[in-house]
């Protein structure tokens, strides 16, 4: 019984762990943190597995991820206040501009703002199962994921330019 | 920036991610996890054994032989639960302080692992519930009392029957409290001017119990069926049970005294009731009116309302942040709902966005239990730990 649940729990752990570790890489713009939330959220499921295994462990898993990143968002707040990192150079390569100004645009908005936006546009979630994951009413997702988008475009614009040029070369 | 641009954008930022096999360290933990839990599911099976035996000794202080045996063998609490180390936020007159999330923030916490309680409350939603047995919490909703039963569901309950009680200044008001739900979930109780109205959720029934001449505005749950009539807000009473027969007669049984914090509380006055966990840890909230510290003097309300728990024989403050021009919190904005355990306290946090909040004491780690959506008068709460 243990090892025939262990067995499909590794089966499921290995299917779904990279995309939960890019979600994670998403929403905290560090990759060893977003490695130690997804080991924290699959160690959850695997305490809750005989619960979950039939009903939606990887809903379980992001929602794990999703809130313990923001509770640990909400503390560091308090003590730590970070700058975006550097500003690209011109003539840099493009992905590498892309990327950093991305980082630099996501890294300006609050956990839950930052989480909306990953759920909704990289995990396409619908409104409802955002709303779940973040622990909100769907209408406090729609304000959020507003707020969130406009703020992106009116820190970067030049996000919003260099997309806009990619998209011409297109 | 269009939609799909954005989508590209996220996709090709973790396009090169890679991971290691995260999956059996994940199982290795979660089943340590198991082991733990079900330790700590038999410590608390042993804790609640505790907890009826040190119950029925109250009782036992009149001179009724109602204090259970204890089981033959059965499990016994040895120790104290072990106090939490952590640094406070700050001391008032030596007492440790530690500071309150902000109104706007307990919405970000994490919630509670297996917590008693649904992580949303809706009550604008209609009634789902078939008469449950027991409810974890009640409501009161207008002229109706929410019952929202352990699987989260609700019944609706009308309090029509019911007449407004008289203060003896005149003033009347609807008989809902704090104190309406028994620890079990399996009764309300209500105050009328010659009586209690008493209803048992399992058959649905309301029993009417004259009281005669005695105060009944003050009626507080003291065991799983029985209930003190106090005479007055702090005094005591006579003790009935859910039958009306008179459990402990001639006013002997005193209602549970207030937690005090350990400092002068005489500008302050206590709300709602004093909760106790299984291994004896308790909590007690208090308005405002004492200097106890606050995070930053120039955003928050000074003499700020507190909530003091007592944990391993240690008492502890937690100093509710109330910033200045936000009306958003109301006042007495955080009664004590109860304990997930005995390091681990619950506290409503009334205000337009209302939550049940969970501290571990002695810690500045907070977690949801559960937001409440719309509006309510007064909450109650059954026992929030688990056995």
């Amino acid at each position: 019984m243990e090892s025939e649940s262990e067995a499909s729990f590794t089966r499921w752990a290995g299917d779904r762990q990279l995309a939960l570790l890019r979600t994670a890489v998403l929403l905290t713009g560090d990759h060893h943190r977003a490695e130690d939330l997804v080991q924290d959220a699959l160690a959850k499921v695997a305490a809750r597995w005989e619960r979950l295994r039939d009903e939606a462990p990887e809903s379980y898993a992001r929602k794990v991820i999703v809130r313990t990143n923001i509770s640990w968002w909400r503390k560091q707040r308090r003590e730590v206040v970070t700058e975006p990192g550097d500003r690209p150079v011109d003539g840099g390569e493009p992905s590498v501009d892309r990327r950093i100004l991305l980082d630099q645009a996501l890294a300006r908005l609050t956990a839950r703002q930052r989480a909306a936006v990953v759920l909704r546009y990289y995990d396409d979630l619908p409104e409802r199962e955002t709303a779940e994951a973040l622990g909100v009413s769907v209408g406090t997702v729609k304000s959020t994921t507003h707020h969130a988008l406009r703020q992106m475009r009116e820190s970067s614009p030049e996000l919003a330019e260099l997309l806009g040029a990619v998209e011409e070369v297109r | 920036m269009t939609d799909q641009m954005l989508r590209d954008l996220l996709e090709e930022r973790v396009s090169g991610v890679a991971v290691p096999d995260l999956s059996a360290g994940a199982w290795r933990t979660g089943r340590r996890a198991r082991r733990r839990t079900r330790l700590a599911v038999l410590g608390a099976a042993a804790a609640a054994t505790a907890a009826v035996t040190l119950g029925g000794a109250v009782l036992t202080g009149t001179g009724r032989t109602t204090q259970p045996a204890p089981p033959p063998g059965g499990p016994t609490l040895t120790s104290a639960p072990t106090p939490p180390t952590a640094e406070p936020d700050a001391r008032y007159e030596g007492v440790p302080v530690w500071w309150s999330v902000g109104r706007e923030q307990e919405g970000d916490l994490s919630p509670v692992d297996d917590s008693p309680l649904p992580e949303v409350i809706d009550l604008r939603s209609a009634p789902t519930a078939e008469r449950p047995d027991r409810a974890v919490a009640a409501f009161a909703v207008g002229d109706q009392v929410r019952l929202v039963d352990p699987s989260g569901a609700q019944l609706s309950l009308s309090l029509d029957r019911l007449d407004d009680v008289t203060k003896p200044n005149g003033y009347r008001y609807r008989p809902v409290s704090h104190s309406m739900l028994s620890p079990t979930g399996e009764y309300l109780v209500f105050p009328q001017d010659d009586s209690v109205e008493v209803y048992t959720l399992a058959t649905g029934q309301w029993r009417s119990i004259d009281t005669g001449d005695r105060v009944t505005r003050f009626v507080t749950w003291v065991g799983d069926d029985s209930f003190v009539l106090p005479g007055s807000a702090s005094g005591g009473g006579d003790v009935l049970d859910v039958r009306g027969d008179l459990v402990s007669p001639g006013g002997t049984q005193m209602r549970s005294p207030r937690l005090r914090p350990g400092f002068d509380t005489r500008t302050a006055q206590a709300f709602g009731l004093t909760r106790r966990s299984p291994g004896g840890s308790e909590a007690q909230a208090w308005g405002m009116g004492v200097p106890v510290p606050v995070a930053d003097p120039g955003k928050h309300l000074a003499e700020p309302e507190f909530v003091a728990a007592r944990v391993g024989g240690v008492t502890r403050v937690l100093a509710i942040l109330w910033e200045i021009h936000d009306e958003g919190r109301y006042l007495q904005c955080c009664p004590v709902a109860g304990w997930l355990d005995d390091r681990t306290l619950v506290y409503e946090s009334r205000q337009t966005d209302p939550a049940l909040v969970a501290w571990t004491v002695g810690s500045d780690e907070f977690r949801l239990v559960s937001r409440i959506e719309g509006s309510y008068a007064v909450a109650s709460f059954a026992q929030l730990w688990q056995d």
